[in-house]
């Protein structure tokens, strides 16, 4: 009779217990904890590294699904990241990992694009045939870290496959003339132009190669300045009537920024 | 030549038969088979390679089944425990130590053989299921013969396994330190390659790369018959010659380390 006495008294006991926990829990802030490293996770996981790895990414993504509102994303960034870095390790070809990572982190800070490009090489490497992480990888380091030259190399290296979409060249060639490599920039033009059959694209390519042409002439009246004088021209006015007639018009397509030395081509906001 | 095959075969028989109808391998079986089913669930999670994803999961079920049959029933049936008497009842018939050992490692061999069959034939039942109900954008491609072919390597790896675990049930007696030493020799056989790619990263003027290289010989690399990420993946295919050479390595394994077995078996003391 007491032992029944105590085993009841224990299970209502154990249900208030649990039904406590449950309310606690419900109001605890979603937690990601760091992933064990990758070398670990192999040894001990052995011929389950790849399910292990697919694991990862399912706790990763129940854990972003169900951040609350406001969360700042700094404070989870970083553990985010190792967590991206280890299941990209274990399983390098498994491609979900890379779109999550893409996702959530590049938009946090510069270094985060840094990390998700870090990661993306990976999956650029064990999947070569999967063209949109070179995309991705290039967009972060021209929208998220303002490296225009680094997204245009990205770019025309995928530009070189056969499967690549034809866009590909011409954004290397304008991504690197707004990084200041305008030589560079007109000689994939150039290729572009060799290549194309579509008359309304080779317009195109001849337009903005007419463009490159008139912003070479400045930059190399920049670089006679400078040869005279000891230093880049603080505006390109300064170059009117000496080094050019005028600032040539480079139509509706692109304008020139003068950062000294550096003479970008950008997109016109015109 | 053909008695010590029919004693064998017998010896096989009885093994088979026991592990039949155990209750515990039955319950193991029905686990993996509501495992391999979760599958048709655990596909939900994964929004992009759905058929990388479930194709590793099915056959990791797979495998893990395998790995529990081998460290808590094959182990159980090998190891030399003195409260059972299997081993003293059976050698007190006319069979040699070494016809015990073979007998063993085939009835113990059949019975993966079933279990991988059977939980291969449901897994591809369950994969061709999820491929029908995603469609080909996220479960493109689907090779039945790496399919097959990373079954073959799974019960491979099982079969090595078994051989080492028949060894050591030789050299110790009970069950619990053959599962101790078994499990080591698998992590060990994880670890090594891990410890031998970091090292090949570093320049080093010791004699340590190849000692590992040659414990490699030991303690093989299971990853060399792991052809998953094959099952849906066109591109980059291993070469056939490799694949050949690593199941003729496992093949090799396994009659040295049986044939250890034996010698052991047969000069070991039973009291």
């Amino acid at each position: 009779m007491l032992a029944r006495g105590l085993f009841a008294l224990t299970l209502c006991v154990f249900g208030l217990v649990f039904a406590v926990q449950e309310k606690i829990a419900g109001h605890a802030e979603p937690y990601l904890a760091p992933a064990m490293p990758t070398q670990i996770q192999r040894v001990a996981l052995g011929y389950m590294q790849q399910l292990g790895a697919e694991m990862l990414f399912v706790r990763a993504a129940v854990f972003l699904g169900g951040l609350p509102a406001g969360v700042a994303p700094e404070s989870y960034a970083a553990t985010l990241a190792q967590n991206f870095d280890v299941m990209t390790e274990l399983y390098p070809r498994f491609v979900d990992p890379y779109y999550l990572a893409q996702s959530s982190l590049p938009h946090i800070s510069p270094e985060y694009a840094a990390q998700a490009n870090t990661i993306l090489a990976r999956g650029m490497k064990a999947v070569p045939e999967h063209l949109i992480l070179p995309f991705f990888a290039g967009f972060n380091y021209f929208h998220y870290m303002e490296q225009p030259q680094k997204a245009a190399e990205v770019f025309f290296e995928m530009a070189q496959r056969p499967e690549a979409p034809t866009w590909l060249g011409h954004l290397a060639a304008v991504l690197a003339a707004q990084g200041g490599n305008l030589y560079g920039g007109r000689l994939t033009l150039e290729a572009m132009l060799a290549s194309e059959e579509d008359e309304i694209v080779r317009e195109r390519y001849q337009r903005s190669l007419e463009a490159f042409d008139k912003a070479i002439v400045v930059f190399e009246a920049t670089s006679q300045f400078e040869k005279d004088h000891g230093y880049p021209p603080d505006s390109l006015g300064l170059l009117v009537p000496n080094y050019l007639q005028n600032i040539p018009d480079l139509g509706t397509d692109f304008e020139m920024v003068w950062e000294p030395p550096t003479l970008r081509l950008v997109r016109s906001k015109k | 030549m053909r008695l010590s095959l029919r004693r064998i075969s017998s010896l096989a028989r009885i093994v088979v038969l026991d592990g039949l109808r155990r209750h515990a391998l039955i319950g193991l079986v029905l686990l993996a088979l509501a495992c391999e089913t979760g599958g048709l669930f655990f596909f939900g999670f994964i929004p992009r390679d759905i058929g990388r994803a479930s194709s590793d999961f099915i056959l990791t079920v797979g495998w893990l089944a395998g790995f529990i049959f081998l460290f808590f029933h094959a182990v159980h049936v090998t190891a030399w425990d003195e409260e059972k008497r299997v081993l003293h009842t059976l050698l007190a018939r006319p069979l040699s130590r070494g016809e015990y050992v073979l007998g063993t490692f085939s009835g113990l061999g059949v019975l993966l053989l079933l279990l991988n069959m059977l939980l291969g034939g449901i897994g591809w039942l369950i994969l061709h299921l999820i491929q029908r109900m995603v469609g080909s954008n996220f479960f493109a491609y689907f090779s039945h013969g790496y399919y097959v072919l990373s079954l073959v390597g799974i019960l491979a790896i099982q079969f090595m396994i078994l051989a080492v675990i028949i060894l050591f049930s030789g050299l110790v007696r009970g069950s619990f330190t053959v599962l101790l030493l078994a499990l080591s020799y698998y992590f060990i056989s994880s670890g090594l390659p891990v410890v031998r790619e970091s090292l090949a990263t570093q320049e080093s003027a010791s004699f340590l790369p190849q000692l590992l290289q040659g414990l490699s010989a030991v303690f093989p690399n299971f990853g060399r018959l792991d052809f998953k990420p094959w099952v849906v993946q066109v591109a980059s295919t291993p070469e056939w010659f490799h694949v050949a050479l690593n199941f003729l390595f496992s093949i090799l394994y396994c009659g040295i380390i049986l044939g250890l077995a034996c010698a052991v078996y047969h000069r070991r003391d039973l009291k």
